[in-house]
């Protein structure tokens, strides 16, 4: 999961990238509404933690205007103002939640989920596709109730799958899912851990589609 | 005396009875010319009325009936025989010359009238107190009426005054029944002219009372909102320390928090300094200080923080320069001042603190070489918590405000200009601060 997060102050926006990190998720920060905007033009994220007073462009122009361009992404605002017009006009203006400083952050990781899990259709935290169940909140995966030990990049590939289960994942989208976890994601890293997930998972779990991507099967 | 009603009642209730007493005085005055007047022409008829000839001598031994108004009537023939005494139980005095006379005898004054009436000469005589009875009565039967009517007056005055007072005891209730929080202006319809001014009065402080809080609750919604992000920064650098699985992520950890915890301590204390500065400015005794001493003292106290940060920190110039201050105010304004430059000065930078004193007018100035200030954020960068967009330094962003608060209350003016060179130079003239001025 790659997440952008645009905060101003500096230490806030390095304890929460470090702390998603733990949680799991693939974090980008910046630290002006201009530089957001650049971001999101060029990468695709799962999901933008907003801080709402920021320089330059404020987090509010920055969440309407990527409504206006008709951007489903996920937004959760973490803001100082806590008066209720405020909120309300976060959210108004197209946020998925609001958060208050000073927030928890296990409380933030878990809001996250909740907006993906929404965003995804599902009621069910736990994420279960062929045998495997995938826990986001606890980075737990089990295959036919063994529990079965993967890296986090293999976290993040199997978590696009199990997202979106069926559905076909380009190359691209793939390469951008492992960014962030720290080395170079060269010409054949994302077949070197769809490898790895296949001998963990089953050789059918993950299987190719020439010249489009890979997929995991919907059904058995 | 405070009380105004009181004070009212006495000085009428004294002036009216005053009045009284002098009136009745004027009156018994002047009742008793005119009683004299009455009654020496009353004997001179008397006398007029007398027989002219001569006549053989009447002895009166007694008369109840004496003569009304205690006249007595004495005649005598040329020989000087006494022919007639109206009363002989009373002495009465030996015969004079002609004409009116103010006589004493026998222990009292008596008016005496003689004259010649034909063969006889006849004295008409009245003691003066029956006179000076008859002025008292005159005087009594005129003032009478003045006397009835004191009480009526007493009573009239009594209900006016309470009655006019009664606009300021409304007023006061009015005010005794307002909340603390409640700045409404006092209604000033129905209030008399007077008491209009007084109201008048009061709703001015109240609305200045108002804008003082308003400015104070904005001040203090802007601090909780201000103190909430280092709070924010705290909590999460907190949690990372929980969570660190060696002892290394947990020196790091607790490194990133003590920062935090002095970053949050360095707001708090700017937040207090600006509170101490708006309240000194009200109250604060001025002394005679050396700007120059102040400011070589600011810059030793943070050389060590400059050469930590690799900054050239100096003083360029130091003119003996006397100005007249609250001290601590002139140490929060120098020392914000410096502050502010080394926390925009980049590595390698430098910083010069300059004191002037070109003829008695005292400048001082802080040159850094870091970004300076655009022009279009000069005007606002003296704003509580405003930080100029995209600054990556984490301030209080109250630095400059304590610099203006504590400028202001000493009549001192800021300037902020582009240094050659690139940088920003701040410039605070000291207009109004001349000592024994």
């Amino acid at each position: 999961m790659r997440i952008l997060l645009v905060e101003d102050d500096p230490m806030i926006g390095e304890s929460v990238r470090k702390g998603l990190r733990q949680d799991g998720f693939v974090v980008d920060w910046v630290e002006d509404g201009e530089a957001a905007e650049l971001a999101l033009a060029s990468h695709e994220y799962d999901l933008m933690v907003l801080d709402q007073g920021l320089p330059r462009k404020g987090g509010l122009e920055v969440l309407k205007s990527l409504r206006q361009k008709g951007s489903m992404l996920p937004v959760l605002i973490a803001t100082a103002r806590d008066e209720v017009p405020a909120r309300v006009k976060g959210l108004d203006a197209g946020a998925d939640d609001y958060l208050v400083k000073p927030f928890d952050l296990d409380e933030l990781a878990a809001r996250i989920r909740a907006i993906l899990r929404r965003r995804a259709g599902r009621a069910e935290p736990l994420l279960r596709h062929r045998g495997v169940v995938f826990n986001p909140a606890t980075r737990e995966v089990t295959l036919g109730g063994i529990a079965v030990a993967l890296t986090a990049r293999e976290l993040a590939l199997l978590q696009a799958f199990m997202d979106r289960p069926g559905a076909v994942l380009s190359k691209a989208q793939l390469e951008e899912k492992l960014y962030g976890w720290g080395g170079e994601v060269e010409s054949n890293t994302v077949e070197v851990y769809i490898h790895a997930l296949r001998k963990k998972l089953g050789t059918d779990f993950i299987q190719n589609v020439r010249g489009v991507g890979y997929l995991s099967p919907r059904t058995v | 005396m405070t009380s105004i009603r009181k004070r009212l009642l006495l000085w009428l209730l004294v002036t009216l009875g005053v009045g009284l007493l002098a009136g009745g005085g004027a009156v018994y005055l002047a009742a008793g010319n005119t009683a004299n007047e009455i009654a020496d022409l009353h004997m001179r008829q008397i006398a007029g009325a007398l027989p002219s000839r001569a006549f053989s001598p009447i002895n009166v031994l007694s008369r109840e009936d004496a003569l009304e108004e205690h006249i007595v009537v004495q005649i005598w023939d040329r020989a000087g025989t006494s022919l007639y005494l109206s009363d002989r139980a009373s002495l009465m005095p030996p015969r004079g010359e002609s004409g009116f006379a103010t006589v004493r005898f026998a222990g009292s004054d008596w008016r005496v009238y003689n004259e010649t009436v034909g063969e006889n000469a006849v004295q008409v005589a009245q003691p003066m107190s029956a006179r000076t009875q008859m002025a008292a009565q005159m005087a009594l039967r005129s003032v009478w009426p003045l006397m009835v009517m004191t009480p009526l007056l007493a009573l009239t005055i009594l209900l006016t005054v309470r009655r006019g007072l009664e606009p300021l005891d409304r007023i006061a209730h009015q005010v005794e029944q307002r909340s603390a929080e409640s700045l409404m202006p006092i209604a000033t319809d129905n209030t008399p002219n007077e008491v209009k001014a007084l109201v008048g009065a009061l709703n001015r402080l109240l609305e200045r009372l108002g804008h003082a809080f308003e400015t104070q609750r904005a001040f203090v919604a802007d601090a909780a909102h201000e103190l909430r992000t280092p709070v924010a920064a705290l909590k999460l650098q907190t949690q990372l320390a929980e969570r660190a699985g060696n002892e290394t992520e947990l020196r790091a950890a607790l490194q990133t928090l003590h920062t935090g915890i002095d970053r949050a301590g360095h707001l708090i204390q700017q937040l207090l300094d600006l509170a101490r500065q708006e309240e000194a400015a009200r109250s604060s005794e001025r002394v005679d200080c050396r700007l120059d001493d102040l400011a070589r003292q600011s810059v030793g106290e943070r050389a060590s923080l400059a050469i930590e940060r690799g900054i050239d920190l100096g003083m360029a110039r130091a003119d003996p320069a006397l100005i007249t201050g609250d001290m601590s105010g002139l140490k929060a304004l120098v020392g914000n001042l410096i502050d502010n430059a080394l926390n925009y000065t980049p590595r390698g930078g430098r910083v010069d603190v300059e004191v002037q004193n070109e003829n008695g007018a005292v400048s001082m100035t802080v040159a850094d070489s870091g970004p300076g200030i655009p022009i279009e954020h000069r005007a606002r960068v003296f704003d509580r918590f405003y930080r100029v967009p995209g600054t990556r330094t984490s301030g209080s962003g109250l630095g400059l405000a304590i610099v203006h608060s504590a400028a202001f209350a000493h009549g001192a003016v800021i300037e902020l200009s582009d240094r050659a060179g690139g940088g920003l130079c701040a410039t605070v003239r000291f207009v109004a601060c001349s000592p024994a001025g």
